[in-house]
């Protein structure tokens, strides 16, 4: 199972690579600062899956368990206040890009991709700081 | 929760990395659990204190 997991992080890493890619390759005009930040972005999520994909498989070849029980609730504590965080960050885009003339798919891959960091950054807290007494159960 | 982790593994000459493989956990959950930064549910309590031939309360130190 957790094999496939891994597999899965990997596979998803290169197709969203592949996928922007293309978008860039493809692209017949010049590309706004914001598509370029948007990419960076983009590019960090990947790279982080990446670590993370790369890393489970060396535990599994080790006999360490990918998954534990700690790191199991980081998880979902990171997902649950990323939830929470990103309501902000929604918020924020409707206040900030509502008005203006822009592509759609720009505020809403702001947003996604916006949601992806804003999980990435808790679950790095947590794992350095753990849960705390009061959080764990 | 004060655990008493560290001081077992000492007198056991037990590495975190031992004590993770033996109650099959990361090394990061022994790691959080010395430092009393994390509760662990009952069952990793058990089995650590399995490993020690101890009880779980003598053990985990629970606060009053």
């Amino acid at each position: 199972m957790n094999k496939i997991k891994t597999m899965l992080i990997l596979m998803l890493a290169g197709t969203v690579t592949f996928t922007v890619g293309l978008w860039l390759y493809s692209t017949k005009s010049e590309l706004s600062i914001i598509e370029y930040t948007t990419a960076g972005l983009v590019f960090v999520v990947v790279v982080f899956s990446l670590v993370i994909g790369f890393k489970r498989l060396k535990d599994a070849k080790q006999g360490i368990p990918p998954e534990d029980e700690l790191s199991v609730k980081i998880k979902q504590k990171a997902a649950a206040n990323a939830f929470v965080f990103s309501f902000w960050l929604w918020t924020m885009i409707i206040l900030f890009m509502g008005d203006k003339e822009i592509r759609p798919t720009i505020p809403i891959g702001i947003g996604i991709i916006g949601s992806g960091l804003i999980f990435i950054g808790l679950w790095v807290y947590y794992s350095k700081t753990g849960l705390g007494n009061g959080d764990s159960n | 929760m004060e655990t008493r982790i560290k001081e077992l593994r000492a007198r056991d000459k037990l590495t975190q990395e031992d004590l993770a493989k033996k109650v099959n956990v990361r090394r990061e959950t022994i790691v959080f659990l010395e430092k009393g930064k994390y509760n662990p549910s009952l069952k990793l309590a058990y089995d650590i204190a399995k490993v020690f031939n101890l009880a779980i309360e003598e053990v985990f130190l629970i606060d009053k």
